[in-house]
C-alpha cells in the first residue's frame, strides 16, 4: 500500500530543491552578465560562475526539468489524500447495514495495474495488480497483489478477473476459513476466488464476500476497485451501482495522480 | 441546450449469472461502458439534429461518417458510442415523417457501424446505446418536430 507519509514527504523535498535550484539558475545566468573586477567581495566567485556557466546552466535547467518530472510521477499529495476520502465514503454508502461491525470486516480497495513489480516473486514483469489504496486507518499494510498478465487464463485472484473481463465481477457465501479448516473447504474458497491453497494458507483472515470493479482514466483501462466483506451477503449488484456515485469524481483525480 | 435525461441504468445492464473457469459468479456490465444520460436536439452551429450519451467517465472522440446523413461520435480510445448527427436539413421529408424517419436510420447506422467495427468488444457498448435511445425515444425526438 502506498505510504503516504514518506511519498509526501518526498514530493515536498523535491519541490524544495526545485526551488533552490530555480534561484540557482537564475543566479548562475545573473552572473554571466556581471563585471567580476568591480565586486571585491565575491569577485573569485563571480569569475569562477562565469567560467563554469557553460556547463552549469545547462545541468541546473536539466536538473529541474528532471524534479518537476519525479513530481508527476510520485503525485501531489492532496490527490492521494482525496481519493482514499472517496473510498471512505464509498465503504459508508456500500456498507451502511453493516455499520455496528468492525470497520476492517468491510473494505474497498483500489489496485493499479503495474507491468512490472519490484518484488522477489514469479514472473515480476508479467502484470500485476497493486494496492494503492484502501479505506479506513487499518490493515493498510498489504502487499497482496494479484497477477494480471496478457493471457487472461493466468489472471489471479477477483482482481484479476475483474480486469480480465473488463466487466463488474462478484462473488459471495463464501466459506468461513480459519487455520482448523479442511483442506477441502481450502480448495473450495481458493477455486472460486482464482487463488491458490498456499496463497489462502499464508494469510490469516478472508472475506467472505467480494465485488470487482473496472476503473478508467481517460477512456483506458486503470485497474480495480474491490469491495470485500467478511459477511458473505454484504455485497451484491446494488454495491456496484453505488460505485457510480464517485466513479466520474476518482477518475479525474486519478489523471492527476 | 436540452437537459439530460436519466437512463435506468439496471434495465440497461442486468446482472447475469455466468460460470467462468468452472466458478458460478455474477456479472455486471463495467460501470463505464453504460451511459448514465442522453439528450436529443438540433445543434444550430452544426445544422445537425444531434444525440449524446453522458457517461462516467470522460474522453475525446472522433466524428466517424455513415453516410451522407449520419455520422457518430465514437470514442478515441475505448470505442464508445458518444452521440450520433443527422443531416436533417439534407433529408426532404415533412417534419411529421422526420420523427418516424429518424429513429429508424440512427438504429440502422448504429447496427451498421457494430458490424464493420474494429473493436468487437465494445458491441454490447452500441447495443446499450440502442436500448438507450429505445428507453428514452419520446424524449429525444421531442425536439424534432421544432428543428
Amino acid at each position: 500500500m502506498r505510504r503516504h507519509r514518506l511519498w509526501s514527504s518526498l514530493y515536498h523535498s523535491v519541490a524544495s530543491l526545485q526551488w533552490i535550484t530555480g534561484l540557482a539558475l537564475a543566479s548562475f545566468s545573473a552572473a554571466t552578465k556581471a563585471d567580476a573586477t568591480k565586486w571585491h567581495v565575491a569577485g573569485d566567485v563571480l569569475v569562477w560562475t562565469q567560467q563554469n556557466a557553460w556547463l552549469s546552466v545547462p545541468l541546473l535547467t536539466g536538473a529541474i526539468g528532471l524534479m518537476q518530472l519525479a513530481r508527476a510521477a510520485i503525485g501531489p499529495p492532496w490527490v492521494w489524500e482525496t481519493v482514499h476520502y472517496l473510498l471512505d465514503k464509498l465503504q459508508e454508502l456500500v456498507f451502511e447495514k453493516e455499520a455496528a461491525s468492525p470497520l476492517h470486516y468491510h473494505r474497498v480497495t483500489l489496485f493499479k495495474r503495474a507491468r512490472f513489480r519490484l518484488s522477489m516473486c514469479r514472473w515480476p514483469w508479467s502484470g500485476w495488480l497493486v494496492p494503492v489504496e484502501r479505506s479506513g486507518h487499518t490493515t493498510r499494510k498489504s502487499r497482496s497483489a494479484f497477477l494480471a498478465p496478457d493471457d487472461a487464463d493466468l489472471a489471479q485472484g477477483i482482481a484479476g478477473q475483474t480486469w480480465a473481463q473488463n466487466r463488474v465481477v462478484i462473488v459471495r457465501a463464501l466459506p468461513d476459513i480459519h487455520e482448523t479448516s479442511s483442506l477441502e473447504q481450502l480448495t473450495d474458497y481458493a477455486r472460486r476466488t482464482w487463488v491458490s491453497a498456499e496463497w489462502l494458507q499464508e494469510r490469516q483472515q478472508h472475506a467472505r464476500s467480494f465485488c470487482g470493479i473496472p476503473v478508467e482514466v481517460k477512456g483506458k483501462l486503470w485497474g480495480v476497485l474491490v469491495l470485500d466483506s467478511r459477511n458473505p451477503d454484504a455485497i451484491d449488484e446494488n454495491s456496484a451501482r453505488v460505485y457510480s456515485l464517485i466513479g466520474r469524481y476518482l477518475g479525474k483525480l486519478l489523471e492527476r495522480a | 441546450m436540452s437537459d439530460w435525461v436519466r437512463l435506468d441504468v439496471k434495465k440497461l445492464s442486468p446482472a447475469t449469472q455466468e460460470r467462468i473457469h468452472g466458478v458460478d459468479i455474477t456479472v455486471v456490465m463495467s460501470p463505464y461502458d453504460v451511459p448514465e444520460a442522453v439528450r436529443g436536439e438540433y445543434n444550430k452551429h452544426l445544422r445537425r439534429f444531434v444525440i449524446e450519451f453522458r457517461y462516467l467517465g470522460d474522453e475525446p472522440w472522433n466524428v466517424v461518417k455513415q453516410d451522407e446523413n449520419i455520422s457518430l461520435r465514437v470514442a478515441r480510445h475505448s470505442g464508445r458510442l458518444y452521440g450520433i448527427e443527422v443531416n436533417i436539413d439534407a433529408m426532404e421529408a415533412s417534419r411529421v415523417n422526420l420523427r418516424l424517419e429518424v429513429p429508424h436510420l440512427v438504429m440502422n447506422a448504429i447496427d451498421n457501424f457494430g458490424r464493420r467495427s474494429r473493436k468487437p468488444m465494445r458491441f454490447k457498448n452500441y447495443q446499450v446505446a440502442k436500448d438507450a435511445i429505445t428507453q428514452k425515444k419520446e424524449q429525444i425526438f421531442e425536439s424534432l418536430a421544432m428543428a
